[in-house]
């Protein structure tokens, strides 16, 4: 369904509960962000809103709690309702009373000194009587697991647990609507799914209407009830989750998921909302291939995508355990931490004996839980904290890229953080306006996270660059020029080692997969062996095709299947997209 | 924020009740002038932060305390000018003119320093002891926007020295980083300053989404006012039995001290005793192990 005809409430909702009609929104002096909106939302709906960075989805959100342009400022045109609230009269204070709104910064959210106050805040201010308060945190702490957390300082509490706090913040003043502005991107893909289903579970037994934006569409398509694409601030697209997988698939493959893509070239892209009905759908075309141990393996895919083989053409190397079986490059490590141990005076440990080698040009990526030692192990390598048993051993610098990239760029212009002859291309940002005179809190997200990479790898190359979540809130394109960034620096012979919770990042760009839990590492295999093995880190195509031939991109999975019948009007999507 | 959630009757005990506590210490630090007392009262504060199980807090304040005591002596000794035991002749200094330091200015200067530093360390201690929130909550109840006011301000402090040290992070590992120079430090103290701006912008968002400007009244938080428990009674009879003994320490001429022009000090020991009794009357209390998980 594209926008024309798709502006009003879903069929089996209640009435309309928010309503555009026109709605323009700019910032500044820069054009609308939001261009001539028209939509109705009915009470009850899960909508996804999806878009490629800079497509006005946070901009739509924030309208929505009346934050745009109330609090961040702007110039507003037509007319956006939620419920009784008019945005042109009224401020985030009358849309907080329909509206909760969780943004992509937990941290920012946290106001007060404990979650228990933080949850009860809302309720005391709206004058509920101390016995609605209690019950009101009582309730939406047991809702959200956060029970255990109540009385704990915000800045000990992980990202998922923090992000779980906004959220029971938000719940406990009975919102009608609930906001949130990619909510998972913090979170490991387990906690990403546990919230998606809580959200699922809040929409369908409190009926409350969920309007959600994120970039990993594939976590929550499944619990959606509709879907509103965004492009430069016009609805591209508004239906149901097949529809859309199968629109995005042909009309958006930047948008699309990848399970959309895989399904596509057969005409099946409509069922790939979840796993199950993509299986079913490849199965009921006889597409499917046989799993593992029931006959399918590696050689069944062409030499070119065949085990060690990557996307970029590179060459996976060996991991720690092909080097400890003798088939070591007998290069010296370009980092190496032997029997790592770290521990806090209050008696937590975060690091068990950790053995990690990489080797130079190598490739590596970090995954686990919230929580397993991942951050910690790469803060350790960088030098930024001591192991308190344990060695690390360095070839040469070790640049660390932090979660934020803002806490790397501290000048008021980009120029002060540069150096004569800096590459910017190599960074894929030659191309931005203005760059060097704006300042770094005035690009984009994924703009941003290649500048600050840039910074931190410096004038000279280091041995070894990590990075902690660098796709944090990145679209698929910011993902695929980062990826771009540093297969370059790679090529340099930099080691890179990537902490991510990005199953189809780390497919991408990583040789070998440290699977890291409780401080102890797991599995350190090939990335194929582990991204294609499990269920909660393997990537969306392996899912599918339940590990079938270690596919676990795109393209393999893509050559894996056979070869596709041709369907009149599809198009092929663009597999670099 | 030094806060630090133990299980003892202080921690335990309702905040009006813990400050009432610290309160009368700090009464008995100000109406005694002897300073074989104030020594006693300096030296057991630290047995009382072990007995609320957050002695390091009040040992560091000791600590730190200590070389600004040595300073405040050496100070009075060489500005005030009363006494008449001369025990250094320093002859004409300009501009001060001529300076003899007496035995009396520097004892003076020592009991100064003995109050001071027994007051940081009771400070100290109730900081350590009492929920900041819980804190705020009373005065929420009061003053329901200064009281939020004050938690928020309470929360942003940590918050812009979390951003501080995440940007001195920032800087040292990047691959021509390392130990940060004046420069790097400037430049870090310069982003949080300018950032702590979005911070605030950012709490006042959340804040108005929360319903700051309501038009209806603030319910008063946790008005439904929790029973005394024992030890807010025990800390109570505590702090009034410290008040009464130091008022009655002062009246009897237990604690005396009077340094100028020579020395008038009531006897030694029964001034011990007094401070002794004081911090046994306060510590009473703290022996408490039943039912000090501080409340939710």
């Amino acid at each position: 369904m594209t926008a024309a005809a798709a502006t009003t409430a879903r069929p089996g909702t209640l009435a309309p509960l928010i309503r555009a009609r026109g709605l323009e929104l700019a910032y500044g002096t820069g054009g609308p962000v939001i261009r001539g909106l028209d939509l109705e939302i009915g009470e009850g709906e899960f909508v996804v809103v999806a878009g490629a960075s800079g497509s006005g989805k946070s901009t739509l959100l924030g309208a929505l709690c009346g934050l745009v342009p109330h609090t961040t400022g702007g110039t507003l045109a037509g007319e956006l309702t939620v419920g009784p609230c008019d945005l042109r009269t009224d401020g985030p204070d009358a849309f907080g009373r329909l509206c909760g709104w969780v943004g992509q910064d937990p941290e920012a959210q946290l106001v007060l000194g404990t979650p228990r106050g933080e949850i009860a805040l809302g309720p005391q201010l709206r004058g509920q009587a101390p016995g609605a308060v209690a019950r009101a945190v009582e309730e939406a702490a047991l809702a959200l697991h956060v029970h255990t957390l109540l009385d704990r300082q915000p800045r000990t509490l992980s990202g998922g647990e923090q992000q779980r706090v906004a959220i029971a913040a938000a719940l406990a003043q009975h919102p009608r609507v609930l906001v949130l502005d990619e909510p998972t991107s913090q979170l490991d893909p387990v906690g990403g799914e546990e919230l998606i289903s809580l959200l699922r579970r809040l929409h369908e037994e409190w009926g409350m209407t969920v309007v959600l934006a994120e970039h990993r569409l594939e976590r929550c398509l499944s619990a959606a009830t509709r879907v509103i694409a965004l492009d430069e601030g016009r609805i591209a697209f508004d239906g149901a989750p097949a529809d859309f997988c199968a629109w995005s698939a042909i009309d958006a493959p930047a948008l699309a998921t990848g399970v959309s893509r895989l399904l596509a070239p057969h005409g099946l892209a409509s069922a790939a909302v979840t796993v199950r009905d993509a299986r079913a759908a490849l199965a009921s075309h006889e597409l499917l291939p046989p799993e593992p141990g029931l006959g399918g393996d590696v050689a069944r895919l062409p030499p070119e995508q065949a085990a060690g083989a990557r996307p970029d053409g590179a060459t996976a190397r060996p991991g720690l355990r092909s080097r400890l079986f003798g088939r070591s490059t007998g290069a010296d490590p370009a980092v190496a931490v032997r029997g790592g141990w770290r521990e806090l005076r209050d008696g937590a440990v975060l690091l068990r004996g950790v053995d990690l080698e990489v080797e130079p040009g190598e490739a590596v990526a970090l995954m686990g839980r919230n929580g397993a030692g991942k951050s910690t192990l790469l803060r350790a390598l960088a030098g930024l904290d001591e192991l308190e048993r344990g060695k690390v051993e360095r070839a040469g610098r070790i640049a660390l890229l932090l979660q934020r990239p803002a806490d790397h760029l501290l000048h008021e212009r980009v120029a002060d953080e540069l150096w004569d002859g800096v590459d910017l291309a190599a960074a894929g940002l030659d191309r931005v306006p203005g760059l060097l005179a704006r300042h770094p809190s005035a690009l984009s997200g994924g703009e941003r996270q290649r500048l600050a990479a840039l910074v931190v790898a410096g004038r000279q190359r280091p041995a070894v660059l990590c990075l902690d979540e660098p796709t944090r809130g990145l679209d698929r394109a910011a993902r695929a020029l980062l990826a771009t960034q540093l297969a370059a620096l790679r090529a340099q012979g930099t080691a890179t080692i990537v902490a991510t919770h990005d199953p189809e990042f780390a497919a991408e760009i990583a040789d070998r997969v440290v699977l890291l839990a409780g401080g102890e590492v797991l599995a350190d295999a090939p990335a194929r062996e582990v991204l294609a093995g499990g269920w909660a880190f393997a990537t969306e195509v392996a899912r599918v095709l339940r590990g079938a031939g270690g596919a676990i991109t795109l393209e393999q999975g893509t050559a894996l299947l056979a070869p596709p019948p041709p369907v009149e009007g599809a198009e092929s999507p663009d597999p670099a997209c | 924020m030094i806060y630090d959630r133990q299980r003892t009757a202080l921690h335990a005990a309702r905040p009006g009740a813990a400050i009432l506590w610290a309160a009368a210490l700090t009464l008995a630090v100000i109406v005694c002038p002897h300073p074989a007392a104030l020594a006693v009262l300096c030296a057991g504060l630290p047995l009382l932060a072990w007995a609320a199980k957050v002695p390091r807090p009040v040992l560091l304040a000791a600590a730190f305390a200590i070389p600004f005591a040595l300073i405040w002596v050496i100070t009075n000794g060489l500005l005030v000018r009363e006494g008449l035991t001369v025990v250094l002749r320093l002859g004409g200094v300009p501009p001060f003119g001529e300076i003899d330091v007496t035995a009396e200015a520097l004892a003076q200067g020592g009991v100064l320093a003995l109050r001071g530093m027994a007051a940081l360390q009771i400070g100290l201690l109730a900081s350590a002891c009492v929920d900041p929130d819980r804190l705020l909550l009373g005065v929420r109840r009061i003053a329901p926007r200064a009281g939020l006011t004050g938690a928020v301000a309470m929360r942003l402090a940590p918050a812009l020295a979390d951003d501080g040290r995440r940007y001195a992070d920032g800087l040292r590992c990047r691959a021509d980083g390392g130990d940060l120079g004046g420069r790097e430090r400037l430049l870090v103290m310069s982003a949080t300053v300018g950032r702590a701006i979005d911070r605030a912008d950012q709490v006042a968002a959340i804040l108005e989404l929360r319903g700051l400007r309501r038009s209806t009244p603030v319910a008063a938080p946790g008005a439904r006012r929790a029973p005394w428990s024992r030890h807010d009674f025990a800390l109570v009879t505590s702090a009034l039995a410290v008040a009464a003994l130091a008022v009655a320490g002062r009246l009897g001429g237990l604690v005396v001290f009077d340094p100028y022009p020579t020395f008038d000090a009531a006897p030694a020991l029964p001034a011990v005793l007094w401070a002794a009794a004081i911090l046994l009357v306060a510590g009473a209390p703290l022996l408490a192990r039943r039912g000090t998980e501080p409340p939710r």
